[in-house]
C-alpha cells in the first residue's frame, strides 16, 4: 500500500512539474513573440532622432497621456490579435500591461545599447525617451501573433519542401530582403551616423548582442517558424550568425549606396557605422525569413 | 482557453513583474518632474581651465553646460571669449540641440592661444523655447 502511494505521489509531483515547465515555456514563447514583434515594428522609430528629443522634451503630463493612449490601444489589439493565444478580457487586460512593460524594456536595451540612455544623464530625460518608445514597441509586441504566425500555417508547408541547400538560399535571400526591407528606411537618415560617433566598445558589443538576441528570438523562441527544413545553417546558432554576417554585409551596403560611408574613410567609422545599421537589418532579416 | 479567464501560475508572475515594471517607471517620471519642476531653463556652463590640452591644432578646453532649470531648452548656444589683450577676442561657439532640465553636456572649445594666458569669459547667450 505504501508502495502504492509512493508510486501516486511521484505521479502527481512529476505531472505537477510537467504542468508547471509547460507553463514557464509558454510564458517564454508569449514573451518572446512579444520582444520579436516589439523589435520589428518598433524599430524604425527607436532609431528616429525627433522621438529622442520629444521623449526628452515631452512634459510629464503629455508622457502620461501618451502612456494612457498605449495602454488602451494595446487592449484593443490584445483582443483582435496579441501574442498570447486567450483573448478574454481579463487576458486581454494582461497582454496591454505586458506589452507595455515589454516596450518599456526593449526601449533601454535599445537606447542604452545606441548610447542615447546614459548613466551620466539625468533620470529626467532618460525616462522621457524610454516611455515615449515604449508604446509603439508595444503596439509591435500586441500585433506579433498576427502577422508572423501565417507563416506555419499557409507558407510553411512550402517551404519544408526545398531541400537543405535550397533552405539555406532561401533564407539568405529573405534575410538579405527583409534587412534590406527595414534597413532602407534608416540608412540613408543621419542617426546612423550620429549614433555611431557616440559608441564606445561596449556599445558595440551590446548592439552585436543585441542584433544577435533578438533575430534567434524572432525566428526561433517565438515558436512561429516550424517548418524550417534540416541542413547545415538551419541549427539556431549557426542560423543566427549566419543571418547577422549577412545582415552585416546588407548594412555594409546601404551604407554606400547612400553615400553615407566611403571606402576612404577610416576603417574603425566604416566598422562602427555598419554595426549600427546590422540591428535594426537583421530584425528586418529575422523577420522576413519567417514571412517570405 | 478562451472561455476560461483563469491564470497560471507563470502569467500571474509575469504579471507582476510587468506591473512592477509599468509602476516603476510611472513612479521614476513622477519622481523626476517633482524634482526639477517647472522652472524655466537656467544654463550653466563650466569651463576646466586646469584641463586644457594642447595640441599641434590649437588649445582644447573642457566645457561642461548644464541646463538646472526643469524645462528643456532647444538650440542653447554657448559663446567663449578669449582676451589676450593684443588682438581681437578670439571666440568659440557650440550649440547644443537639446539640453533638459537637469541634463548635463560636454564640449571641447578650440583656440589659438592657450586660455589660461588670457581673460576668457564663456556663457550661454541664447536658447529656445521647444
Amino acid at each position: 500500500m505504501p508502495a502504492v502511494l509512493m508510486c501516486e505521489d511521484l505521479a502527481i509531483s512529476r505531472w505537477g512539474n510537467d504542468s508547471v515547465s509547460e507553463q514557464w515555456s509558454d510564458e517564454l514563447t508569449a514573451f518572446s513573440r512579444a520582444f520579436a514583434g516589439a523589435a520589428v515594428f518598433g524599430i524604425p522609430l527607436v532609431f528616429t532622432m525627433e522621438m529622442w528629443w520629444i521623449g526628452k522634451s515631452l512634459p510629464p503630463m503629455y508622457l502620461f497621456a501618451v502612456f494612457v493612449i498605449g495602454f488602451a490601444a494595446n487592449l484593443g489589439l490584445a483582443h483582435v490579435a496579441g501574442f498570447r493565444d486567450e483573448h478574454s478580457l481579463a487576458m486581454s487586460i494582461d497582454q496591454a500591461v505586458d506589452a507595455l512593460a515589454v516596450g518599456v524594456l526593449s526601449a533601454t536595451f535599445l537606447l542604452f545599447g545606441m548610447n542615447q540612455l546614459r548613466f551620466t544623464d539625468g533620470i529626467e530625460q532618460g525616462v522621457g525617451m524610454v516611455m515615449l518608445l515604449a508604446v509603439p514597441l508595444s503596439l509591435g509586441a500586441s500585433v506579433a501573433r498576427q502577422v508572423f504566425s501565417g507563416r506555419t500555417n499557409s507558407q510553411g508547408e512550402g517551404t519544408s519542401d526545398l531541400s537543405a541547400w535550397q533552405g539555406v538560399w532561401a533564407d539568405v535571400g529573405a534575410t538579405a530582403i527583409g534587412g534590406v526591407f527595414i534597413g532602407m528606411s534608416i540608412a540613408p537618415t543621419g542617426e546612423v551616423e550620429m549614433i555611431a560617433a557616440g559608441l564606445r566598445w561596449w556599445h558595440l558589443l551590446t548592439l552585436i548582442g543585441l542584433s544577435l538576441v533578438l533575430s534567434y528570438l524572432i525566428v526561433f523562441a517565438s515558436g512561429f517558424d516550424e517548418a524550417s527544413p534540416p541542413g547545415p545553417f538551419q541549427h539556431p546558432l549557426s542560423e543566427t550568425m549566419l543571418s547577422f554576417l549577412i545582415s552585416l554585409g546588407v548594412a555594409l551596403i546601404m551604407l554606400l549606396v547612400f553615400e553615407r560611408i566611403s571606402l576612404e574613410d577610416p576603417a574603425s567609422e566604416i566598422f562602427r557605422q555598419t554595426i549600427v545599421l546590422a540591428l535594426p537589418a537583421s530584425i528586418g532579416g529575422a523577420g522576413g525569413r519567417l514571412v517570405i | 482557453m478562451s472561455a476560461s479567464s483563469e491564470r497560471t501560475t507563470a502569467e500571474r508572475i509575469t504579471l507582476l513583474a510587468s506591473l512592477l515594471i509599468l509602476v516603476g517607471i510611472l513612479a521614476l517620471a513622477t519622481w523626476a518632474n517633482m524634482r526639477t519642476g517647472d522652472a524655466p531653463p537656467t544654463i550653466q556652463v563650466e569651463a576646466h581651465l586646469e584641463d586644457v590640452r594642447e595640441t599641434d591644432s590649437g588649445f582644447y578646453l573642457p566645457i561642461t553646460i548644464t541646463n538646472t532649470g526643469g524645462l528643456t531648452a532647444q538650440d542653447v548656444t554657448v559663446t567663449g571669449e578669449l582676451d589676450t589683450g593684443e588682438e581681437q577676442p578670439e571666440t568659440a561657439d557650440i550649440t547644443i540641440t537639446f539640453l533638459a532640465g537637469g541634463e548635463e553636456e560636454s564640449a571641447e572649445m578650440v583656440f589659438t592661444t592657450d586660455p589660461n594666458d588670457g581673460e576668457f569669459t564663456v556663457g550661454a547667450t541664447s536658447y529656445l523655447n521647444p
